[in-house]
């Protein structure tokens, strides 16, 4: 079946059964590998992109409930080809360490500094928290955060 | 907490069960007292009463106690066992179960001729805890015991909204007081061991194409009906009491906020669905799982309870 979707602000037709999840045709068919397959039940948060702007999981979100909701993944985030601010900011902050996690942190992150483009600790801790990370990089994802949102 | 009147004499809203507390005896109330006050004081600042003349009036109270509270102790039921006694005892008194789960009148005085015959909960159903409660399996002693310590049974499911806070809270409680308010509990529905589970999948049943797909991509990993609940405690919704019920509420607050209560201890989690389906699709979703896995009469004004549901607080 053949479903239409935006992706990164353009028009993308895909052949795939209605109830897959988005995250394997934006890897698989689309060729976008930003969002990562990590616990493919919700509960991860690594194959994080933005729905409407709004951080959701794409292992759980099947093509045929997309419609025409705008999707961003990691590789919308850039700006004429190079890191945006806040893509820069974890790059600086050496913000990873296996890095499997990163790209769905980077996402849920820059939604919240759309919505709140200078949130305190407390507020970057609660929002984050759907996101897991088992390296424990968590300090240095707090410092590229708050530097994204100062500089 | 016998009376519902604070030190200066005022006049306490029930919101503060003392309809309820009234029940505990003077020992365990003194030994509450002495526990609250070792903790060391804060300082907090009252909220101003909000509420509108003459609720904001607050010996009128008074008048709402001689309708509702009543102080009488009770009475040990010698043709009942001592386990039966003592849950009793917690949950007609510190426990306050009925606060949520008897229905209350226009007084906002709990209906006494409809015990447990399920209320509400900051806009979740309180199930019933009397015969009336639908169920595929019926509830034994040992799994209320197990539900209520854990806040998760592998055959009715997982406590959400307000009553994942008292899971939460009886897992700290000893098991053997958590086993006498199961015994209580389970007493109050008195159905036959024997009544038989009613399983429910009509996946033959017609539904609309794109909303079982919606369904098998979004729900189905998790929710797979073959008993493997897997590491996010999912069941078949066919075992789900949420589902049962007479109203939505649930089982739509439990797609949009998901499950978390539990997520540092290991138990059920379910991701939050608020930002991956839009509102209809939610209202369509619970509509299929009603008409899939119960053979309940179909819900009406999902998508009233869906929008409602997104404007409330979320803790």
């Amino acid at each position: 079946m053949t479903i239409s979707l935006k992706i990164n602000g353009k028009s993308q037709d895909v052949d795939a059964d209605p109830s897959t999840p988005l995250l394997y045709v934006l890897r698989n068919d689309v060729g976008l590998h930003g969002p990562r397959f990590g616990c493919g039940l919700g509960q991860c948060g690594a194959c994080t992109v933005h729905i409407d702007g709004r951080p959701t999981f794409s292992c759980i979100l099947p093509i045929a409930a997309v419609g025409d909701r705008e999707i961003t993944t990691l590789e919308g985030l850039l700006e004429d080809g190079k890191p945006n601010k806040l893509q820069q900011a974890f790059i600086d902050e050496e913000a990873a360490q296996c890095g499997y996690c990163i790209s769905g942190m980077v996402m849920r992150a820059q939604a919240l500094l759309h919505t709140k483009p200078n949130p305190t600790d407390n507020e970057i801790r609660n929002y984050m928290r759907p996101n897991l990370c088992r390296c424990g990089t968590h300090t240095a994802i707090m410092r590229a955060i708050k530097r994204a949102a100062i500089a | 907490m016998h009376e519902g009147v604070d030190r200066e004499g005022r006049q306490l809203y029930p919101a503060f069960p003392y309809d309820h507390f009234t029940k505990a005896t003077n020992e365990d109330i003194h030994a509450l007292y002495s526990f609250l006050m070792s903790i060391p004081a804060i300082h907090n600042v009252i909220p101003a009463n909000q509420l509108s003349f003459p609720f904001s009036f607050r010996p009128i109270i008074a008048g709402w106690k001689v309708l509702f509270l009543s102080q009488a102790s009770l009475e040990n039921d010698a043709s009942k066992s001592v386990e039966w006694n003592r849950g009793r005892y917690l949950v007609e008194g510190l426990g306050h179960c009925g606060s949520c789960h008897t229905p209350r009148n226009a007084l906002g005085g709990e209906k006494k001729s409809s015990p447990y015959a399920g209320g509400a909960a900051e806009g979740w159903n309180a199930p019933p805890l009397n015969a009336s409660l639908v169920t595929a399996h019926r509830w034994t002693v040992d799994q209320l015991a197990e539900y209520l310590s854990t806040g998760w049974h592998k055959l009715h499911g997982a406590a959400a909204g307000p009553m994942a806070d008292v899971a939460k809270n009886l897992g700290q409680a000893s098991k053997d007081e958590v086993h006498a308010i199961a015994t209580y509990v389970a007493s109050l529905s008195s159905l036959p061991d024997s009544k038989p589970a009613v399983i429910a999948d009509n996946v033959g049943k017609s539904q609309p194409a794109d909303i079982a797909a919606i369904y098998a991509g979004a729900c189905a990993k998790c929710h797979n009906d073959r008993n493997d609940v897997g590491p996010s405690k999912a069941l078949s919704l066919s075992l789900s009491t949420a589902v049962q019920q007479r109203e939505p509420a649930n089982t739509v607050r439990v797609i949009l906020h998901g499950i978390q209560s539990y997520r540092t201890g290991g138990g059920p989690y379910m991701p939050a669905f608020d930002a991956i389906l839009t509102d209809t699709q939610i209202a369509d979703i619970t509509q299929y799982i009603r008409a899939r896995y119960t053979n309940q009469p179909q819900w009406t004004d999902i998508k009233t309870e869906v929008l409602k549901a997104r404007q409330e607080a979320q803790p």
